[in-house]
């Protein structure tokens, strides 16, 4: 019952989104919720690594940036090819790339948990960002490489990002209900634990990373064929790492619907107070309300704002569950 | 190799050593406070260089920054310190690890808005007269500006060393550092100790940030890249460890001054991170294997 009533609002959400360039076909709009989308989808991803395995990585942008640059040098060597079939290349390059590099780089850096850990994949990326700042292999240095090609207009790509958001949640969605999805969660609760239970634990992390990693990846490779310009510094830059964690952290980490509205919020208060604060006069005054904001949301509400919520429904359930001497244990956990 | 080329090197070498006056203030100002509270400050990079800009500041107003940072930077910045704590740390500790990167990184960004709003984007220098003048020793040149750094950094790890020996709060501070809940059940006041180290360590990033002015250019941004540099001393040195960061400082500014004759001076700071890799993975408690601890 309630996952029909589930599936109905989400086709009717859908459906409408789908819709929604045809009667708002405004740059801006458009801009936005691509931007939106996007980023829902990296959350979503990172999410898989560290909502769900317990694994924060610092580094998360490594695979975003290798996606962005490996999709810039398909589309720079495929000109003569059509725009959609060299498109679609470039986006699969780029997420095979960043899956290929996160499974490489994780076997070893699996050996650290916790801080150490994220301070390993902190180290990767930045290495990946000095490496992509020297002139080899025609990358253009750290004065960044354009691309001069072809591409199809912006309600095009509002769809393409649209589908990968609605890829990467339903991947998230089926992972959180399967038995790898168990499995990820019981490696955040005890690895140690888990491995004795028979979880071969090295695994399932791999898996999880290289699932991301190809999300990731993906994300980028699009955002380089929409921004038709790809720099280290918006590739693999600290900054992007950090505030790709803060959209699933605001929103909820480990949930499913958590990095949905973390990056709606991110997304559109960085809009709006661009927008309010004149953002080209009074640079900074936009990013330090930003900044305020997400800081008082962390500091009230740790767990999210998701989080928070279905925690205290949880909560709500439980007190009703003891009142009617239900048992507490078939409570299921909200999605 | 030429005579000239041994000259170049030895020169290098020589100013690395110097220079690593200045990393070890990073390193210090990183590991006590991951020791003390364990915790990534990720903002740490931003206070270098608010304190670059301070004394940037009152380097316009005529403030050499020699004087400005022991009268006006140093307390200014334990006073940032305790505000600090209050406001992001004190509510955050005990919480998840993710919440309190992101509580330290609001910080940062913070700082780098108001530091964009007062002084814009553009590069900013701090240059005493002082800055371009060198001694000459048996051929070397040393710049003062490196001496000055250096004696800095002694000075700061003596005394450091002495507070942390040889007084009442030093000695609560490692006590803390080795654990929390027996330090609090001797009867030491926990949240005060754990006020004062971060005090400390913000005091340290300002006086680092202010030295690092008159060494390079200043840019809002340039945060995230101290932040690097100082995660990636302390892992050298070990997480935690206070000591470690001696040796750690000067192998990577030794790296950092000789690195860029044989491949392009960026690639050197990538070097040193996949050193720090290595070392995370191979010996995780640091180059020489100390044990992670405050002595």
């Amino acid at each position: 019952m309630k996952l029909r009533r589930l599936l109905a609002s989400a086709i009717f959400i859908l459906t409408f989104l789908y819709i929604f360039p045809l009667f708002m076909s405004e740059p801006i709009f458009l801009h936005t919720f691509f931007t939106l989308f996007i980023f829902a989808a990296i959350a979503q991803a990172f999410n898989l690594i560290a909502g769900y395995a317990g694994y924060l990585s610092l580094g998360h942008t490594v695979y975003y940036g290798l996606g962005m640059y490996v999709a810039a040098i398909v589309l720079k060597s495929m000109v003569q090819m059509d725009v959609y079939s060299s498109l679609m290349l470039a986006y699969l390059a780029g997420g095979i790339a960043a899956a290929i590099f996160g499974l490489v780089t994780s076997v070893p850096l699996f050996r650290l948990r916790g801080a150490t850990f994220a301070l390993g994949t902190l180290g990767i990326a930045e290495f990946m960002r000095v490496l992509f700042q020297q002139y080899w292999m025609g990358m253009g240095g750290s004065s960044g490489l354009f691309l001069h090609v072809s591409s199809p207009n912006k309600v095009i790509f509002y769809s393409i990002a649209l589908t990968l958001m609605l890829i990467s949640v339903l991947t998230a969605f089926f992972i959180r209900k399967s038995r790898f999805g168990l499995a990820l969660l019981s490696i955040r609760e005890d690895e140690d634990a888990a491995e004795v239970l028979g979880i071969k634990t090295l695994n399932e992390k791999l898996k999880a990373v290289a699932i991301s990693a190809f999300i990731t990846g993906v994300c980028g490779s699009v955002m380089a064929s929409y921004t038709l310009y790809v720099a280290p510094e918006i590739a693999f830059s600290l900054l992007i790492s950090l505030q790709m964690q803060f959209m699933p952290i605001i929103g909820g980490l480990g949930t499913i619907f958590g990095p949905i509205i973390g990056a709606m919020i991110l997304v559109v208060t960085d809009e709006i107070f661009t927008t309010i604060t004149k953002g080209a006069i009074y640079y900074g005054l936009g990013t330090l309300l930003y900044a305020s904001t997400m800081l008082l949301i962390m500091r009230f509400l740790p767990e999210g704002l998701w989080g928070a919520y279905s925690s205290r429904r949880r909560r709500a359930f439980l007190r009703a569950s003891k009142k009617f001497k239900l048992d507490a244990r078939h409570d299921r956990a909200c999605p | 190799m030429s005579q000239l080329e041994l000259d170049l090197i030895v020169q290098a070498i020589v100013c690395g050593l110097l220079l690593s006056g200045v990393y070890l203030l990073i390193a210090l100002s990183k590991s006590l406070v991951y020791s003390v509270i364990h915790m990534i400050n990720v903002a740490i990079g931003w206070f270098m260089m608010l304190g670059g800009y301070i004394a940037y500041f009152l380097y316009q107003w005529g403030v050499d920054p020699l004087i400005s940072t022991p009268l006006l930077i140093i307390p200014s910045f334990f006073w940032i310190g305790l505000i600090f704590y209050i406001c992001i740390i004190k509510p955050s500790i005990g919480k998840a690890f993710l919440p309190q990167i992101v509580m330290t990184f609001n910080v940062a960004l913070i700082i780098e808005a108001l530091a964009t709003l007062f002084w814009t984007a553009d590069y900013r220098v701090v240059s005493p007269p002082y800055t371009r003048k060198s001694l000459d020793l048996f051929g070397i040149k040393l710049p003062i500006l490196y001496i000055i750094i250096f004696i800095v950094g002694i000075t700061t790890i003596i005394s450091l060393h002495l507070f942390l020996t040889r007084t009442y709060m030093g000695c609560a501070i490692r006590c803390v550092a080795q654990n929390r809940e027996g330090a609090r059940i001797v009867g030491i006041k926990v949240e005060k100790v754990e006020m004062i180290a971060t005090s400390i360590s913000t005091t340290l990033a300002g006086m680092s940030g202010a030295l690092l002015a008159m060494l390079t250019a200043l840019t809002p941004n340039i945060g995230a890249a101290w932040t690097v540099l100082a995660i990636t001393i302390t892992i050298i040195g070990g997480l935690g460890n206070i000591y470690g960061a001696i040796p750690a400082s000067l192998i990577l500014a030794v790296m950092h001054t000789t690195l860029p004759f044989i491949i392009p001076a960026a690639l050197s700071h990538g070097i040193g991170v996949l050193l720090m890799i290595i070392i995370l993975l191979i010996r995780p408690s640091g180059i020489f294997g100390l044990k992670a601890r405050l002595m």
